[in-house]
């Protein structure tokens, strides 16, 4: 099939078609040589020149130089050149009706929306030129810059768009690059140590459960984390505290794992630290700081177990929102 | 319009400074339950869950998704998938007319319209760069999103104080989704202008110029948002918006 010759079928098929039907096929009505459009196209081909179909169709007829026809290419690279030709006419035939529809519209995908107030055109389009739709195509086709460097996402990679790790300005934009983003983790890494270093200083600490800081912390859980995202109902969460206290907070029961999760997030809700600027003592800067490693001692245990339990899963929630929000 | 735009993004990295400290072992954690998540979901378990189970699943897939794709958009890594199966876990249901769930459920939502803006706006496949009719439709799409606001958490679209943070929020991401929307415009009507065709295509760079207004105006209401959102410590804290 790379073999740009659609009319030449393998033998046996011929033989076959032939065979089957002997008063179709005979005598042969082939031309010589058809044009490129109906060869691609498997339809027979008047050779005038230009072809009935292609002036019907009104396309650019052309037909290909007899040597060309005659010669066997094989190699890949060649058949792969022959693609990308045969394709280039195509596209090329193809271009004068889209050029006429995406005047005023630019991308071939907005074509369809001619009525919406649309007189922006594509970027690429105009930066190529609307004078050769031809190289246009061939420059989205092979889309030769689709730079996914590291950390780039999609969208990224085709609209240079500011966050707040790195930027790669486009050059008209007149202004700095930046990347932050090795910084930014270095920080980040050696931040992570530094918390499980005073998760190590306090693991023995006394974990606060009597019952007035556990209403306190309760309420602040559900204030502000519960009437944003109603994990549980309250009622579910009355009944884990109150299992949990039965239990007296035994780490290895499971609502002692979502109640301390629930207390380290009620704790730092109520911190004001961050926005006072005082004096803290190391431990103190991280309001509710036991609660969490509790809990997370709790989830180990409960992940060997029960990993994919619905409780569980809940807890492993609390947990990540305690991480994004510990300061 | 520079200033403006670097005022958004200042603020997002102020704002994620003061509150994301441990990001990274926040996605450790998410990666890992956004993966059991999705093979939960991919298996029988939800078959045989009660229904009260299925509708905690659902709560946890959904606060899973807005946790992730915030934590994705500050640490500009790669989504593993997540927002694939946003179309088959319907959104949680309730009994309760809490205002706390309905602003749950518009996050949830607003956070689904997110993920998709983010795909499509500067998207290569249909080779949709800066298209207008994206743009568009975009706009409609959240237009519609807000029109279907239930009046509970129905905020003004503009920068007056709300005294409420659910509300507060919502609206910051209401015009930080805009300003992301618009953005391929501005890039557009910028680089006209550096090449000097500006005076080629009069039509094309009013129609930009009115885009770009409108793109400046949203990200001053967010800014003017984010301002009232800024002065204490509470769940409406991450501010960025795309990754």
């Amino acid at each position: 099939m790379a073999e740009g010759s659609p009319k030449r079928k393998s033998f046996e098929d011929e033989t076959l078609e032939a065979a089957l039907n002997p008063s179709k096929n005979y005598p042969r009505k082939r031309v010589a040589v058809a044009c490129e459009v109906c060869r691609l196209r498997k339809t027979k081909c008047d050779a005038k020149r230009p072809c009935g179909f292609c002036t019907d169709a009104g396309v650019e007829c052309i037909y290909r130089s007899s040597n060309a026809a005659e010669t066997k290419q094989s190699s890949a690279a060649e058949i792969l050149s022959r693609i990308e030709e045969r394709l280039e006419r195509v596209e090329y035939a193809l271009v004068p009706p889209i050029a006429a529809i995406s005047e005023s519209t630019g991308t071939p995908a907005s074509q369809r929306l001619t009525s919406v107030d649309i007189s922006l055109s594509s970027r690429r389009r105009e930066s190529h030129g609307t004078d050769d739709p031809r190289r246009y195509f061939q420059h989205v086709m092979s889309a030769p810059q689709f730079d996914f460097s590291f950390r780039q996402t999609t969208g990224e990679a085709v609209t240079a768009r500011p966050s707040i790790l790195s930027f790669t300005a486009p050059s008209y934009l007149n202004f700095e690059s930046w990347d932050e983003s090795a910084t930014f983790y270095d920080d980040e890494m050696a931040a992570e140590e530094h918390f499980f270093a005073l998760g190590e200083s306090c693991r023995d600490q006394f974990i606060d459960t009597n019952i007035r800081t556990v209403w306190q912390l309760q309420q602040a859980f559900v204030f502000h984390f519960l009437q944003w995202m109603p994990l549980l109902d309250l009622n579910t969460l009355v009944q884990h505290v109150n299992i949990a206290q039965a239990d007296n907070f035994s780490l290895s029961n499971p609502s002692t794992c979502l109640c301390m999760f629930a207390f380290a997030i009620g704790a730092i809700s109520v911190d004001k630290g961050s926005f006072s600027n005082g004096q803290h003592d190391p431990v103190d800067e991280y309001p509710g700081l036991s609660y969490y490693f509790a809990g997370r001692q709790c989830l180990e245990y409960l992940c060997r177990r029960r990993k994919r339990h619905i409780l569980t899963l809940q807890c492993r929630i609390l947990q990540v929102y305690v991480c994004t929000r510990s300061d | 319009m520079h200033s403006v735009g670097l005022t958004v993004i200042d603020l997002q990295y102020r704002s994620y400074l003061q509150i994301a400290i441990r990001p990274l072992l926040a996605w450790d954690c998410i990666m890992e339950l956004a993966r059991d998540l999705m093979h939960l979901k991919s298996s029988n378990a939800l078959e045989g869950a009660s229904q009260s189970e299925r509708e905690s699943f659902h709560r946890v897939f959904w606060i899973c998704s807005i946790l992730f794709h915030e934590l994705e958009a500050i640490l500009k890594m790669y989504p593993i998938g997540l927002r694939q199966f946003h179309e088959v876990v319907p959104l949680p249901l309730t009994n309760s007319e809490d205002e706390g769930f309905f602003y749950f459920l518009a996050q949830a939502s607003l956070r689904k319209l997110l993920t998709e803006t983010l795909d499509v706006v500067g998207y290569r496949v249909g080779q949709i760069v800066y298209a207008p009719i994206v743009t568009a439709e975009l706009c409609k799409q959240i237009e519609e999103w807000y029109d279907h606001l239930p009046p509970p958490i129905r905020f003004p679209a503009n920068s007056s104080p709300l005294f409420d943070l659910r509300k507060s929020f919502l609206r910051f991401q209401y015009f930080a989704l805009h300003t992301v929307i618009y953005w391929p415009s501005v890039l557009q009507y910028l680089e006209l202008c550096a090449d000097g065709n500006g005076d080629r295509n009069a039509g094309k760079m009013q129609n930009l110029q009115k885009e770009v207004r409108s793109w400046v105006q949203r990200c001053i209401s967010s800014c003017e948002c984010a301002e009232e959102l800024l002065v204490q410590r509470h769940l409406g804290l991450q501010f960025t918006l795309w990754a």
